[in-house]
């Protein structure tokens, strides 16, 4: 379809051509993702170094920090991991993919300068506040505790900066469509974005329904505030705020998988169909967090995240066979056709963006969603309801699925956006890994202490000051050594990936990009070039057949667990 | 020439700000709409 091309103030814009992907990039737009993506790494570099004191923490062996900056430390750990970090690199995100791979321009430089200050403002605001210990609420805020008006106003103005930077992205889309840059559908990846930012406008506006009252309430001027209300307006943003990360990760795996190995997916209209499925009903999702509320009925829990929620479960399984399925057909297309999986030894683990791929998919997949669905049934619910159960299950998707996710792509945006030679690239090649592992433990740490019943957010379970017994059986002492260890191991992951990015941006050679990978400079050499017009991904239905299986034995153990555990109900 | 035709789905598909309302209001009646009637339906402690 031919699209009449209309320039509205596009000579103001001053583009750079990309000798790689002969992508034009306007360097008002090149600008912004630079300031977002590094503000990103140092809120990584901030809240991770907190995470590492509270992993030595929870650690009964060592347990390092008082309750009081324990407490503290959770809080400001969860506002820079979960909002600070992830929000500000799917800022840079949403303008890389709004922009460069539309070839288009950014609208408004004044707008997106003005989002970002918006966010550093609020973000700097939540921090001081935290640390200065006048907001000791941890990350979820429930009323009736209470914080420093400040704290909510920080939040309020993150929220405002983040909000006006999705609604840049709709607009540069918008106009580079007026302006002919692209005809007919978007590139899936910008399409997996604006999933994004269409539930991020739904999480950022019930961010502000929950905490203006609250702001305001804090201030004296609103006497009382239902925590009821507040807990289901809370979690309209706390839930989906994690959904905005999901879709940007699953993008951002269809874009390493394509920088990587040069896969496409093999049926896009499906990959397109699992990203509406998100669309329409991942925000529904966010019930799971009430299913032991009083006050909401049977039927609103259970169709919310027994129902609805399936149908978003659906369209991450279909991402789950589709990347996988894409990677196979374009190795097995260079020619590594033998058996079942030898695309799959052959693969370029030494390129830092593919080990991320795989790591990320692996621990996302198999431990964050299978983790995900259980914690979301009702009943299978009743057993880890406020355990560090819940915790292993988002550090599975935030921090192993969609943080490492981010870090693959950060690789790759520092010769093609901060166009800087990438440093240390041993280091990077082995970072996934160190990262992945460490992850891995502390994740089963956390989720086998939690089915042995030990409490999220506490302080010490073996040192608890009450006089009666905590009823935590000692094995739980191992479990939570496990997260501890795998704790520090994520954090050295952590500091690879800063000191190679850090390094890089600030004293790496100047130049443009030369090629797509990093390590591996072309394609591996295919064993024999042949013209292959067909192929099947017969290995990745096979994984898939192993994850199914996998899933409905996890899934059935809890409910056998269910039956036979003993309930101190009297 | 004769004019390209898309076809339904894809059509759909690209109307982002279909999508977005769809979204908008999928999660606002379902989620918080019939959540905050449920709440409004709970009878008080009495004082």
């Amino acid at each position: 379809m031919a699209t009449q091309a209309i320039p509205l103030g596009e000579e103001k814009a001053i583009f750079r051509v990309c000798p790689v992907t002969r992508l034009r990039v306007d360097l008002a737009a090149e600008r912004m993702i630079i300031a977002n993506a590094t503000a990103a790494v140092v809120f990584l570099l901030v809240g991770g170094i907190m995470g590492l004191l509270l992993a030595l923490t929870r650690w009964e062996a060592i347990h390092l920090l008082p309750a009081t900056w324990y407490y503290r430390l959770v809080t400001a750990h969860g506002f820079n991991m979960l909002v600070a970090w992830i929000v500000f690199f799917e800022a840079a995100g949403l303008y890389f993919g709004s922009t460069v791979l539309l070839n288009a321009r950014l609208v408004s430089p004044r707008a997106a300068q003005a989002a970002f200050a918006l966010m550093l403002l609020g973000a700097l605001l939540v921090n001081a506040i935290v640390l200065a210990g006048h907001a000791d609420v941890m990350f979820t805020a429930y009323v009736p505790l209470k914080a420093h008006p400040l704290f909510y106003l920080g939040v309020i103005l993150f929220a405002l900066g983040a909000l006006t930077a999705v609604v840049l992205f709709f607009a540069n889309v918008f106009v580079a469509r007026l302006e002919g840059r692209y005809a007919g559908s978007v590139p899936l990846v910008v399409f997996g974005l604006a999933t994004a930012a269409i539930i991020a406008t739904y999480t950022l506006l019930s961010g502000a329904v929950a905490f203006i009252p609250a702001f305001f309430w804090s201030l004296g001027w609103l006497r009382t505030y239902d925590p009821g209300f507040y807990r289901n307006l809370f979690w309209g943003f706390g839930h989906p705020a994690q959904q905005i990360n999901l879709a940007a990760m699953v993008a951002v795996w269809y874009a390493l998988a394509a920088i990587t190995v040069g896969a496409t997916p093999i049926n896009e209209k499906l990959c397109r169909l699992a990203f509406v499925l998100y669309i329409l009903f991942i925000n529904l999702g966010a019930a799971h967090h009430l299913l032991v509320d009083p006050g909401l009925s049977f039927a609103w829990k259970m169709f919310n995240t027994s129902y609805a929620m399936y149908l978003a479960v659906l369209g991450s399984l279909i991402h789950a066979f589709s990347i996988p399925a894409a990677v196979e057909v374009a190795l097995r297309r260079q020619g590594y056709q033998r058996g079942l999986f030898e695309w799959l030894r052959r693969a370029p683990w030494q390129e830092p963006g593919f080990a991320a791929l795989v790591v990320s998919m692996i621990l996302f997949g198999w431990l964050g969603g299978v983790s995900g669905v259980i914690i979301g049934t009702e009943q299978l619910n009743m057993q880890f309801h406020n355990t560090l159960a819940v915790p292993g299950h988002f550090h599975a998707t935030v921090v192993g699925g969609t943080t490492l996710a981010f870090m693959g792509l950060t690789y790759y945006l520092i010769p093609l956006i901060f166009r800087r030679e990438l440093r240390w690239k041993r280091l990077a090649t082995w970072q996934p890994y160190v990262f992945g592992l460490g992850m891995l433990l502390l994740i089963l740490g956390f989720l086998t202490s939690g089915t042995l019943g030990v409490p999220r957010r506490h302080w010490g379970v073996f040192t608890t000051p009450a006089i009666f017994s905590t009823l935590i059986p000692e094995p739980a002492r191992l479990t939570l050594a496990i997260s501890g260890i795998g704790g520090v191991i994520a954090a050295i992951g952590g500091a690879m990936f800063v000191l190679v990015v850090l390094s890089s941006v600030l004293t790496g050679t100047v130049q443009e990009a030369r090629s797509l990978r990093l390590v591996l400079a072309d394609p591996a050499d295919p064993p024999e070039a042949t013209e292959i017009t067909h192929v099947e991904p017969r290995g990745t239905f096979l994984i898939v057949l192993a994850f199914l299986a996998f899933f409905i034995l996890v899934y059935f153990r809890n409910w056998w667990l269910l039956g036979v555990r003993g309930w101190l109900v009297h | 020439m004769e004019k390209e035709r898309m076809p339904l789905g894809q059509a759909i598909f690209d109307e982002l700000f279909l999508l977005f309302l769809l979204s908008l209001i999928i999660s606002l009646i379902l989620y918080n709409v019939w959540g905050l009637l449920d709440l409004l339906r709970t009878p008080l402690l009495p004082p």
